[in-house]
């Protein structure tokens, strides 16, 4: 056997062991990445069933929003709790509200003359 | 012995020669063979891959995937409903439904017993209920609950470790006012489908679509990513409807029938402008929230449904009519001094006498006399003619449903009392809303306008979709006439008029009062202590912020219009000219026009 056939030889024995060694690493790498993926997924799931579980107590918290600001619950609140009366008619002014402008803003915004 | 010597290594060197390829022969044999059963092993793996992934693909893909793969049905929100003023009226909450497994159930006795006071259900017809499906895989044991009860149930499973019921999410209806507008909204049933109301009538457009979505459940049934979970809700409407004004209308006639104890009582509030109905209430009532079991009569809309016979507060179109025909003058005399008038062989009588009073009197004291003799002045063809341009007869055409459209004979099939009968609004049968319809039309200078509650529908993603704008129907009568009416319909409130009690300091108001008698089913005649009672009117009388009709059906210890409804109208006016900022009528010094004086 001459030199330049063992050198062919080894060379490749070693390319034979170096895809050996890629195809097995491509492997670990496939199946890392697959199990990365299947624990994405479990995350997703997760975040879904916190996400279902947000919107539900948003909705329940509208809901509950929408039930005190209605006109019985008002009523109810400033006569029976706070023990208030209705005002007589001439008594009444009205505060118009900006548009845009949030409830709370509307007692602090001082009207501008034009 | 020199060769013998010489050829015992060429011997060993042969035998070492023979034995190291005999061992080649060997391994080779062996690297053969190992060879041989690898390249087998890898045809009959490659094989089965082919075989399983080729050859069955589709068989074994649809396995896995009835394994793994679970499809849901995710049931769309529905529309939200909001009052003119974008006050949520409807939304949607979720909440939990429980099902079982009773195949799997052991001892559904003790499980029955356990969850039937949480579930609110009977103990008995639980465990049979489980029973009668043991060999089913799903059954539901309560649709909906209230989160307390879901959280009890939530605690029992996981106490007692049973894993034979689960929960499924779904949407519910909920209605934060309550009782507010009920007979408006109506109310959706447990499968979310419109049943009553707004939410029967636009149930199409607020019921959005179904979706469903795929999603992976591994060995242990734990859900993995799946599409999307958000489901495609219904349009939303935005109503017509004032919360604030409903609820005041709502208040103040639960106050009058506690009062009268009355049997029912209507109220309806309308722009009389446009046709919009800022508030309709009945009662009875009922909380949409809980329809369940809840009688037909306190479901019913009577606003609508409901036809009575007016009495005098049809007086009012019979004086445009006459007005418009010019039979009559505003100040002309009559004479009804005999407080009776007998036609076709009925005698009709007057409750007072009023002696020689003008034709705005007739009005102004409801005298059924002066209505009878305007009535026979315009005829009978002509009178029908006006009663059908004021809508009588005909359904209104508001977007609710279960509309009636009233009772108004054709001349020809008229007795010989008929006309005079109709002059002071016997022989008819209207709904509410159409009397009230007909008095806007006065209201706004005669144009009779289509009412209706529905005033936009919108997308999800906010864009109108649908808008419904204000609908003349027909001119009715003119403006003059209209304006003429209206002057008179002012004087019933004044003093000397029926309707006292619905004079509001500030503003003048235009309206009539009406107390028809019932018809007896028992004997088929009026009776004598049932009876409607009954306001209508707008305020203020020259340029009306509303109109607004009060019914009080059967009121106990008083019978008249001015008595029972007027000051139901007067209350809810009163509150709903200082919420809608309605100024008081006041000369250029701020002295109120309308006084107590007038009272």
């Amino acid at each position: 056997m001459t030199s330049k056939r063992l050198k062919r030889k080894k060379r490749w024995t070693l390319l034979k062991f170096g895809l050996g060694l890629y195809l097995a690493a491509g492997m670990f790498a496939l199946i890392g990445l697959r199990t990365a993926v299947v624990n994405l997924e479990y995350q997703i799931g997760d975040l879904n069933k916190q996400k279902v579980a947000l919107i539900r107590q948003s909705k329940s918290l509208s809901a509950q929003r929408a039930g005190f600001y209605s006109s019985k619950t008002i009523e109810d609140v400033a006569v029976q709790k706070l023990g208030m009366t209705l005002p007589e008619r001439q008594n009444v002014f009205l505060v118009k509200r900006e548009a845009g402008a949030s409830p709370y803003k509307v007692s602090m915004t001082v009207p501008v003359r034009r | 012995m020199r060769r013998r010597g010489a050829e015992k290594p060429e011997i060993k060197k042969l035998w070492d020669e023979d034995l190291s390829n005999i061992h080649l022969k060997k391994s080779k044999r062996k690297a053969v063979i190992l060879a041989t059963v690898i390249c087998f092993g890898f045809a009959v793996i490659s094989f089965r891959l082919v075989n399983l992934m080729v050859l069955n693909h589709k068989t074994l893909s649809q396995k896995a995937s009835r394994q793994y793969d679970r499809v849901k049905t995710i049931k769309p929100y529905r529309g939200v409903v909001w009052d003119r003023n974008m006050k949520e009226m409807a939304v949607n909450i979720e909440a939990d439904s429980l099902y079982a497994v009773p195949s799997k159930i052991n001892d559904s006795r003790l499980l029955s017993s356990k969850l039937a006071p949480i579930i609110k259900a009977s103990a008995v017809d639980l465990d049979r209920k489980i029973l009668a499906k043991k060999k089913k895989g799903f059954i539901w044991l309560a649709r909906k609950m209230d989160e307390t009860a879901s959280a009890r149930v939530a605690t029992l499973k996981d106490e007692m470790g049973i894993d034979t019921i689960d929960f499924f999410t779904e949407t519910r209806r909920h209605y934060p006012n309550g009782e507010t507008a009920s007979h408006i909204l109506g109310y959706a049933n447990i499968d979310n489908r419109g049943l009553e109301g707004i939410e029967l009538k636009f149930d199409e457009y607020m019921k959005g679509e179904d979706i469903e979505v795929t999603f992976k459940r591994d060995a242990l049934g734990n859900k993995m990513a799946e599409g999307t979970e958000d489901p495609l809700p219904g349009n939303n409407l935005l109503l017509t409807i004032d919360e604030n004004l409903q609820y005041v209308v709502e208040r103040e006639l639960s106050a009058a029938m506690e009062e009268w104890k009355a049997k029912a009582a209507v109220a309806i509030m309308m722009d009389p402008m446009t046709g919009e109905i800022l508030a309709l209430a009945n009662r009875p009532s009922y909380d949409p929230n809980f329809p369940a079991g809840v009688s037909g009569d306190k479901r019913r809309n009577r606003a609508i449904t409901d036809m009575y016979e007016p009495g005098s507060t049809f007086k009012s179109f019979l004086a445009a009519a006459a007005l418009e025909e010019k039979v009559v003058r505003i100040n002309e005399m009559f004479d009804v001094s005999k407080g009776s008038i007998v036609v076709g062989g009925k005698t009709i009588h007057d409750v007072h006498r009023h002696g020689v009073i003008t034709f705005e009197e007739i009005i102004q004291k409801s005298s059924n006399v002066g209505a009878v003799k305007t009535g026979l002045r315009l005829g009978a063809t002509r009178y029908y003619d006006y009663m059908k341009k004021f809508g009588f007869g005909d359904k209104t055409g508001i977007d609710l449903p279960g509309e009636m459209g009233g009772i108004l004979r054709r001349p020809q099939s008229w007795s010989g009392t008929s006309l005079a009968s109709l002059s002071f609004g016997q022989e008819i049968g209207v709904t509410p809303l159409q009397l009230l319809t007909g008095y806007a039309a006065i209201a706004n200078g005669g144009v009779l306008m289509k009412p209706y509650v529905v005033s936009e529908i919108i997308s999800p993603a906010g864009e109108v979709i649908k808008k419904f704008s204000p609908q003349a129907v027909r001119r009715v009568v003119s403006t003059d006439s209209a304006a003429k009416t209206r002057n008179m319909l002012k004087k019933v409130v004044e003093e000397g008029g029926t309707a006292r009690k619905a004079y509001i300091k500030g503003n003048l108001v235009a309206g009539k009062t009406g107390t028809a008698q019932m018809v007896d089913p028992a004997t088929g005649r009026y009776s004598s202590n049932k009876f409607v009672s009954s306001f209508v009117g707008f305020v203020p009388a020259d340029n009306p912020a509303f109109a607004l009709i009060v019914v009080v059906y059967e009121p106990v210890g008083g019978s008249y219009g001015g008595t029972v409804a007027a000051p139901v109208f007067r209350k809810i006016s009163e509150h709903a000219l200082t919420y809608l900022d309605v100024p008081m009528e006041t000369d250029e010094n701020h002295v109120l026009l309308v006084s107590d004086a007038r009272k």
